[in-house]
């Protein structure tokens, strides 16, 4: 008698564990993950205006938001969110809702290094994620150029998690 | 050494005359004899099979009510060997799979969102593999060389039923 773990994954969804996260999937936790970004901005911006009105109620004017400015800090909040996520817990926000994680080559959590060149990668080139839908393999250029993988994984967990390939072709 | 061999040719033959036909008759008494005496043989069996089933289990029962089952285990058997020799994790383990007990927990606790999350994560799955089925059918036609390969050729119209 062997001492299988018991799995809290649907019986539907256990032979999906560690497959490759298909493009739909993806663009759903992006999606996910940008309204977290937009809410962070948000946030920051009414938090600044808020600050501003504190120390000057009766001159306070909402400050104004110029393109670049915003942009610039939807990069640095997006970076440094994508970042963290990965170097931790390999998960986003939008990664968590959705059950998937990303992972090395051996399905190890990704080194911070290899997190933050994915998080610049993903900022500055994101169309390249759509790759993932016209790849036998699933892998967006940022997952061919630097050896990682998106996977489904419903569960929270530590350590590696087995990856299953596709074959490339 | 003549009126010897007399005697013992004589002894043969008498044994011969008796005992042939003895042999003979014991045959065909069995012959005839073996339905009736399979009839008794079942007869007896089943006879004494109810008798034990009467018998047996009241015996039984008045054995155990004199006895202290209980005492006599915990004095002559070593329970916590066999209980150490049982994987009860693994055992614990096939038992909550066969029953799927994460799958009563969730119908029992799990909240709408949480329902409703399960099935947004599987649609998305059956879209990607969707999309990855359309992608493999482009390749296919991509691979696909752009000029027919010699053959025969296939007359324009409808096909002639073969029937």
């Amino acid at each position: 008698m062997t001492a299988e773990p018991v799995s809290p994954v649907p019986r539907e969804a256990r032979g999906y564990q560690g497959e490759v996260a298909g493009l739909v999937t993806r663009m759903v936790g992006a999606g996910i993950d940008a309204g977290v970004v937009g809410l962070v901005l948000l946030l920051a911006w009414l938090g600044l205006n808020g600050l501003k009105f504190m120390v000057d109620p009766r001159g306070f004017q909402f400050s104004g938001t110029s393109v670049l400015l915003t942009l610039t800090a939807a990069f640095v909040v997006l970076v440094v969110y994508l970042t963290a996520a990965w170097a931790t817990t390999g998960r986003t926000w939008g990664s968590h809702v959705m059950g998937m994680r990303v992972v090395d080559r051996q399905g190890r959590r990704l080194r911070p290094a290899v997190a933050l060149l994915r998080a610049l990668f993903c900022a500055f080139f994101p169309i390249g994620l759509l790759w993932c839908g016209a790849n036998r393999s699933r892998r967006s250029v940022q997952d061919i150029v630097l050896r990682t993988s998106v996977v489904y994984d419903w569960v929270p967990r530590r350590g590696v998690t087995q990856v299953h390939v596709p074959p490339t072709g | 050494m003549r009126p010897l061999r007399f005697t013992a040719d004589l002894a043969l033959g008498t044994v011969a005359l008796v005992a042939v036909p003895v042999a003979v008759v014991g045959h065909r008494v069995r012959v005839l004899a073996e339905p009736a005496l399979a009839l008794v043989r079942d007869e007896v069996t089943r006879q004494l099979a109810e008798a034990l089933d009467v018998v047996v289990p009241a015996a039984v029962a008045q054995v155990l009510q004199r006895l202290d089952l209980t005492k006599l285990v915990e004095d002559n058997v070593d329970i916590e060997h066999i209980v150490e020799s049982i994987d009860l994790v693994a055992l614990t383990n096939e038992i909550i799979a066969e029953i799927d007990l994460p799958e009563i927990i969730r119908q029992s606790t799990g909240s709408v969102a949480s329902e409703t999350l399960r099935g947004v994560r599987m649609q998305a799955i059956t879209a990607d593999d969707a999309v990855a089925r359309l992608g493999e059918r482009f390749r296919l036609r991509r691979a696909r060389p752009t000029t027919a390969p010699a053959g025969p050729v296939i007359p324009a119209g409808p096909v002639p039923d073969p029937l």
